[in-house]
């Protein structure tokens, strides 16, 4: 085979993925046309979000490496427990939880401003970095650690040895949370303050004139790029390890201090929870007949996101799997990383602009929310694929049978639990979302999320905490069954 | 395992996406299969009390009602803006605008159709439109909440120019004038001031250190939580507050004095969509919401509204309608002049 053959071999095995990607990056594409026919931009509110958004990943970052670290080198009590509370806050948008916590009894809502909303958030996307610095310290090499733990002081071999060992990880955490903050839009609404997606929503609503919407949306969109483009190396570095096989650090018994760091997050979900439950003591009897009432709106946000998921998951393991070998594909990844990283309002506006051309077609929120995810499940099933023993590819192609079913009998149950978790993360995410179901829901749609902030403007306080408690049960089902499905479809396949 | 059943995994995804995509998408103006049995309300009412009207229709009269409602932070403004944007192919056959003003402006662009409900006849006829292209039913009031914890009673202010007072500078809120009522209440201002004064008096509530508040809910919560000491807000969010015991009490801005300015009365609107997808359906919905029924349910509820028929008694928390004195505004008026006070909002604040 010449090198001509091998690259059209190449770029046909790559051809699904790309395709896939343009689909899913059309709404954002419509944008960017319009934006150039306008040429118009507003920079305006760009400073003082960027100003918002670093310093709560610089928080976030803290805190999350520092917890990260502690897990990650550690024996804790209650360990895998303490990673699944903490990793829990990542489930719901910060304002959720924020609003859980104005729910006690102890007057924690009076605060207000950048600063005090870039410690909140910096809080609740904490476990953004931890999970990253969790996967950075499975890959230390144990012996170099080891013998870091005999010769030298604590603080010495955070400084010298864990920090730098762990900085990619580090890195990567602060700039993925800063590109989420920058599409968070309920936070500084709650906090008083102006962003460029605040600007976004409120002048999109004013005038539902996309063209009106570009000149916020197009700064924003490429700061997210410039991020997004500083942060994949870093990120793949982690989630990419050069190395197989390596235990990671051995886990030493930990101090009752440095143990207690670990509690931070689970506590921050147990206060915001007590914050609902408190709500709604005293309401039980009506709040029975009203949680009824829900039911339906329950079931469809379930649904819903767990559809949108396996949808995400299905397209990106069809469209990733033939392109599995070929190295011409990380960088396809890396532009699906980016389009997850577009924050949701925008991607629906997206829609609601290609929809607008087309004169007159609604798009369902399900759309929307596979076009923003199917990027971050390509990058589940890349991370899921590079951490397989090549050697096993390998025999399964000795097997004679078709690319298909070998795929389908080897491939994929090997992969599952990966996938699986990718979906789960997915579906997370929808279940959280705002933005989209506020934008294109069609007249009687309902979504938990969207209903617990509409009421959230008078409902008693008893009705909202219902609500919220209804939010976190579903969240429980969602990420249950998107986690599920994967699992009992794929791995059937071994018998 | 046969070659067919590799195919499972691909026919899912497809079955799947196929699913997911018949779930809300459509041609605009579509209809779900009992199209005469539904009706599409967008609605701008905080959802907690227009479900009261909605359940009520509901039981009476077997219709199912398809709400679309506004976010806190967008009152208004966004369904206004989403109607026009869908004005060749209307979705809504009825919109129940909680701001008089922004759904006023909607009759200027051609987007309500003329019905006269004959359940309005009792409504004074200030309150709606001749030939029928809008009909105002139970309204609200601007109040003052302030805290009662950081400020007592004879220190409370008494009107809304007391805001510019510098005893009060940083420690007051209002909502974005962009949305929902408080638009109403700057652009009434604009009307009865003139554009000068009004401007002036927004620049003046600018340097005294406003503090712009998400929605009227959000001013509500910043009051009741001491972040600021007083705010002005809708009646019902005030309510509210009171209901769940905050430390608030509630304050009517300029009742005092021979000139006294007023406080402004907000009915809600009621208005058919022109080219509604389900008029005759909208007509019936509207006889409903424009009704004493209806004004009673909301009157009772904790929306604490003011029913506009004179022979249904009004919310009991608060004064009567008639010993209070009402700002007088022509609403049409009000309404013409929201692009000016938009304007001079964003220009003042930013916005």
């Amino acid at each position: 085979m010449n090198s001509v053959d091998g690259r059209r071999r190449h770029l046909a095995r790559i051809l699904p993925f790309g395709i896939l990607l343009a689909a899913a990056a059309s709404p954002i594409a419509a944008l960017l046309t319009r934006g150039a026919a306008l040429g118009q931009i507003d920079l305006s509110s760009i400073p003082g979000t960027l100003a918002f958004a670093l310093s709560a990943a610089a928080v976030s970052a803290t805190i999350g490496s520092a917890v990260g670290a502690v897990i990650g080198t550690v024996d804790v009590m209650a360990r895998r427990l303490t990673i699944v509370m903490s990793v829990t806050l990542m489930a719901a948008p910060p304002a959720f939880w924020w609003i859980g916590l104005t729910r006690l009894p102890f007057g924690i809502g009076s605060l207000s401003g950048p600063a005090s909303a870039a410690l909140v958030t910096g809080v609740t996307l904490a476990p953004v970095t931890l999970l990253l610095v969790l996967a950075a310290s499975r890959e230390i090499p144990a012996t170099a650690y080891e013998a870091a733990r005999l010769f030298l002081k604590p603080r010495r071999r955070i400084v010298a040895v864990l920090f730098p060992l762990l900085r990619p990880a580090v890195l990567a955490g602060f700039l993925l949370t800063a590109i989420l903050l920058l599409g968070e839009s309920e936070i500084p609404f709650l906090f008083g303050f102006r962003t460029s997606m605040t600007d976004i929503i409120t002048r999109f609503s004013r005038t539902f004139d996309v063209a009106e919407t570009v000149p916020l949306v197009l700064p924003l969109i490429g700061t997210v790029c410039a991020l997004g483009l500083a942060m994949w190396k870093p990120l793949f570095t982690v989630l990419f390890p050069q190395s197989a096989g390596e235990r990671g650090v051995i886990l030493r018994p930990a101090s009752r201090p440095i143990a207690l760091i670990t509690a931070l997050l689970p506590v921050v979900v147990l206060l915001s929870l007590a914050g609902y439950a408190w709500a709604t003591a005293g309401g039980q009897q009506a709040l029975t007949r009203r949680v009824a009432t829900w039911l339906p709106t329950a079931a469809i946000s379930v649904t819903e996101p767990v559809l949108s998921a396996m949808v995400s998951v299905g397209l990106a393991v069809l469209a990733v799997y033939p392109a599995r070998r070929v190295p011409a594909a990380r960088p396809l990844v890396v532009a699906g990383l980016l389009l997850f990283c577009v924050p949701a309002g925008i991607v629906a506006i997206g829609w609601i602009a290609l929809a607008q051309h087309v004169s007159g077609f609604s798009v369902a929120p399900g759309i929307a929310y596979v076009s923003r995810t199917v990027g971050l499940c390509a990058l589940g099933f890349a991370i899921a694929y590079s951490r397989l023993p090549r050697t096993l590819d390998d025999a399964a192609r000795l097997v004679p049978m078709s690319p298909l079913r070998r795929a389908w009998l080897f491939g994929l149950p090997l992969l599952a639990p990966s996938l699986a978790a990718t979906a789960a993360l997915a579906a997370a995410t929808m279940l959280a979302d705002r933005d989209v179901a506020s934008l294109l829901l069609p007249p009687g749609g309902s979504r938990l999320m969207l209903n617990l902030y509409l009421l959230s403007a008078n409902a008693p306080t008893a009705v909202v905490g219902a609500a919220a408690l209804l939010v976190v049960a579903a969240g429980v089902v969602v990420v249950a069954l998107a986690g599920g499905l994967p699992l009992i479809l794929l791995t059937r396949s071994r018998g | 395992m046969s070659e067919r059943s590799c195919l499972t995994f691909p026919m899912i995804v497809l079955a799947l996406g196929m699913v997911l995509g018949a779930t809300g998408c459509g041609r605009a103006g579509s209809q779900p299969g009992k199209a005469e049995q539904s009706v599409v309300v967008y609605c701008s009412a905080d959802k907690e009390f227009a479900e009261l009207i909605f359940k009520a229709y509901e039981a009476k009269s077997g219709v199912t009602v398809r709400p679309l409602y506004d976010t806190e932070e967008t009152k208004t403004a966004g369904l206004t803006a989403r109607l026009v944007a869908e004005k060749a192919r209307p979705k809504a056959d009825v919109f129940w605008s909680s701001d008089t003003s922004r759904a006023v402006a909607l009759v200027g662009q051609d987007l309500a159709a003329s019905y006269v409900s004959p359940a309005a006849e009792g409504i004074p006829a200030r309150y709606k439109d001749p030939s029928g292209r809008w009909t105002g039913f139970g309204a609200r009031i601007r109040v003052i909440l302030y805290n009662t914890a950081r400020v007592t009673a004879a220190d409370a202010p008494r009107s809304i120019a007391d805001f510019i007072n510098p005893r009060w500078k940083g420690r007051f809120a209002i909502a974005n004038p962009h949305f929902g009522t408080t638009s109403f209440q700057m652009a009434a201002l604009f009307s009865k001031w003139g554009d000068a004064k009004a401007a002036a008096f927004l620049q003046q509530l600018k340097e005294n250190g406003a503090v712009i508040a998400a929605g009227n809910a959000d001013v509500k919560d910043r009051v009741a939580d001491g972040r600021v000491d007083a705010g002005i807000l809708d009646e019902d969010d005030a309510v509210v507050a009171v209901r769940d015991k905050k430390p608030v009490a509630i304050a009517i801005p300029d009742q005092e004095g021979a000139d006294a300015l007023g406080t402004p009365l907000m009915p809600n609107v009621a208005m058919l969509i022109q080219g509604a997808p389900n008029r005759e359906q909208g007509q019936r919905f509207i006889d409903f919401l424009v009704s004493k029924e209806a004004e009673r349910i909301l009157a009772e509820s904790d929306a604490a509204q003011y029913p506009l028929h004179a022979d249904v008694a009004g919310p009991t928390l608060l004064p009567p309608l008639n010993r209070i004195r009402v700002m007088e505004v022509d609403y049409v008026d009000v309404a013409r002049r929201l692009s000016l006070m938009d304007d001079a909002v964003k220009s003042v604040f930013g916005l």
